[in-house]
């Protein structure tokens, strides 16, 4: 009840000196607004979002290969035989994906039917896991099975944005669509997925094995590498490194067969990498290197960011702050008058500042927001997400992307901080003065 | 009779880098419990600092104050002070001293809020004395909407919702007229005679001086009678 009256008083003094209140909230809706963008991107990049919702719990894996004289060879996928050999049967995972990357995606045109409009678009080659690992909506039919990946069928899935750009209507599975003028089955219609998440986003999704060049991709019958991207779901309670460890019998096996067919000794690194592990390297660490204390120091880069932003505008706000509180040491003398104590008082000037506060953060983060919205489709924003080449129109954006209760934390402690730093010295030296002092101190 | 109040060779000098003016000067005094003191003198002689002494809200120079049966050592941490002034003293001030962004009843409550006492008892409690001084009607005012008579009531009725021992008045009809003067004046003389609270009161006007107890005089910091 005692947070009431704070409250009440708050919104009364921002009746009082609607100027000042004006331009604290303001202040401090452009500083949020500025972290809150920071801290979105981040969000966007590592957060679960619709259909990555497991990001948390999924690993890539790669593969690098060097030379015993430690030259480097090359970065490699797997071939299908690693997939089975290795992957298939792993303790540790959930589910395990396998698919081409991207590279190989581009310069598709569907259309409904010849002569009809034609749209570019962005295919993702990928086996029916990948409908397991990341959870898509399917808003018509199923992914395709097993069977139309071994015998790569033309089966597609595509997006409830792509059917509507096509003018299909509903009811499409079934139907057919011609990619660069072939035939391909509609299996399923998926929810959209915004372009910002590069591990999912597609128009379009088909079996690997469908596309002109995977007989060229597979790789010799005997060796693990292969153009084949692999995702893992790690199940609930099992980590990186019980993966690592699962994968290391493998890699010896691996390493001596290369040893016997080419007589040569050589160094094969399994690349383990966790969700945030691909979208954070600030220090270009050892990619197997992705503890804990790895990520904390890699966020602190956002971080400190972040506070930089938050730290300007409470310079400002704090300099406002001890002007407002000149004029209240009358009161702060009245109440030390009448039993307050310092530290109460303090708190008290602090909970008030956080009801303004928390004003301008609520307007900080409806404007990041606002902001986001407005550069989504300019370079320098696809630019933080490693999609200003890709052909991409116009990025849709879902609301997962803003509304966590993450973010909705991040926001507070971003008020808190600039509330404190803003109002505790400035309140702090008028709380020192005498109460006799504070009380003949004219308004 | 019980002595509430003891101030014992009281000084007070005020420094600043050029000059030091001696505010008070061995002044003692020993106020009885239930009683009604006047303090009266010229302006700038010492009688709100005496009565700011009294009250805690600043330190002598030199001297011993006892109030209560507790002697205030100069050591005792702000913590304790403002204990000791929530509880056992209550202030009525010349220009009100009301905080003009809360509400007469919000305003009424301060002392109890500090006290740490729940929402309810609070506010049942600062019913019952803002009833007590006339302005039930007047609850969810600001200062601004009162009148100066109607303020001076409110501070009263902060003054005496801890239910202190002791009630400090610096000039309370200071900024008052004559008959806003008297109205406040009377219902402090209710206050002493029926519930028997102390009350030491700075005042110019003899008038309202007579109608107290007992009177003293300062001239220069010094008590002359």
């Amino acid at each position: 009840m005692k947070i009431l009256l704070y409250v009440r008083q708050a919104f009364a003094l921002i009746k009082e000196d609607k100027q000042f209140s004006f331009i604290y909230i303001a202040g401090t809706a452009v500083a949020i607004a500025s972290a809150m963008v920071v801290a979105l991107v981040l969000h966007i990049r590592m957060g679960n979002i619709y259909p990555e919702v497991n990001r948390d719990r999924t690993i890539y894996v790669g593969s690098n290969f060097t030379r015993s004289d430690g030259e480097y060879i090359g970065y490699s996928g797997y071939s299908p035989q690693a997939v089975e050999e290795m992957f298939s049967k792993l303790e540790c995972a959930e589910v395990v994906s396998a698919g081409v990357n991207n590279e190989y995606i581009y310069n598709f045109t569907a259309c409904k039917e010849v002569g009809k409009q034609e749209v570019p678009v962005c295919i993702k080659f990928v086996d029916p896991n990948f409908f397991r690992l990341y959870e898509f909506k399917f808003l018509e039919g199923k992914p395709y099975n097993e069977e139309n990946l071994k015998n790569a069928d033309r089966c597609i899935v595509i997006t409830d944005a792509l059917a509507k750009k096509l003018q299909a209507g509903s009811g499409l599975v079934e139907q057919t669509i011609l990619l660069n003028y072939l035939p391909y089955r509609v299996v399923g219609v998926v929810k959209e997925v915004s372009p910002l998440l590069q591990e999912t986003s597609a128009d379009i999704y088909m079996p690997y094995t469908v596309q002109d060049q995977w007989a060229g991709l597979q790789g010799d019958k005997v060796s693990y590498a292969g153009s084949l991207e692999v995702r893992v779901l790690l199940k609930k309670g099992y980590t990186r490194e019980m993966l690592m460890d699962e994968l290391e019998p493998y890699r010896a096996k691996y390493l001596s067969m290369l040893k016997s067919t080419t007589g040569e000794d050589w160094n094969w690194y399994i690349q383990v990498r966790p969700h945030w592990r691909k979208v954070l390297n600030y220090f270009g660490e050892e990619v197997n290197d992705a503890s804990m204390t790895d990520l904390l120091a890699n966020l602190s880069i956002p971080a400190l960011f972040m506070l930089l932003l938050l730290l300007l505008p409470a310079i400002n706000l704090s300099g406002m702050v001890s002007n407002q509180m000149e004029a209240r040491v009358a009161e702060m003398g009245i109440r030390k008058a009448f039993g307050a104590k310092k530290r109460v008082l303090l708190n008290e000037v602090i909970q008030e500042n956080l009801v303004l506060t928390l004003c301008g953060g609520i307007v900080g983060y409806l404007l990041s927001w606002l902001f986001i919205t407005a550069v989504r489709n300019s370079a320098v924003f696809l630019l933080l997400f490693n999609r200003e080449e890709d052909p991409v129109e116009n990025v849709s954006l879902q609301l997962d992307m803003f509304f966590t209760p993450t973010l909705f934390l991040i926001a507070f402690v971003c008020c808190a901080v600039l509330n404190l730093m803003a109002a505790l010295i400035p309140a702090w030296k008028s709380l020192k003065k005498p109460i006799v002092e504070s009380l003949n101190q004219k308004k | 009779m019980e002595t509430i109040i003891k101030l014992t060779n009281i000084n007070k000098v005020y420094r600043t880098e050029e000059i030091e003016t001696q505010a008070l000067e061995n002044v003692n005094i020993e106020v009885e419990k239930g009683e009604f003191l006047s303090v009266m003198g010229p302006s700038g002689c010492g009688k709100s600092t005496l009565l700011n002494i009294m009250g805690l809200l600043d330190e002598p120079t030199s001297g011993e104050i006892e109030l209560c049966g507790t002697k205030i050592s100069p050591k005792l941490s702000d913590e304790r002070l403002a204990e000791f002034r929530n509880k056992t003293l209550g202030f009525v001030f010349q220009s009100f001293h009301l905080i003009s962004s809360l509400n007469v009843i919000d305003n009424v409550q301060l002392p109890l809020l500090y006290r740490g006492v729940g929402y309810s008892e609070r506010i049942r409690r600062a019913k019952e004395v803002i009833d007590r001084v006339g302005l039930s009607h007047r609850m969810k005012h600001t200062p601004v909407q009162l009148s100066g008579g109607q303020c001076q009531r409110v501070a009263i009725a902060r003054a005496i919702i801890g239910n202190p021992e002791i009630i400090l008045a610096d000039e309370p009809t200071g900024n008052l007229d004559s008959k806003m003067g008297a109205d406040i004046l009377g219902l402090l003389k209710q206050l002493n005679e029926e519930d028997g609270r102390t009350i030491v009161m700075v005042t110019h006007n003899e008038q309202q001086a007579l109608q107290t107890k007992r009177i003293i005089k300062f001239l220069d910091g010094r008590q002359i009678m």
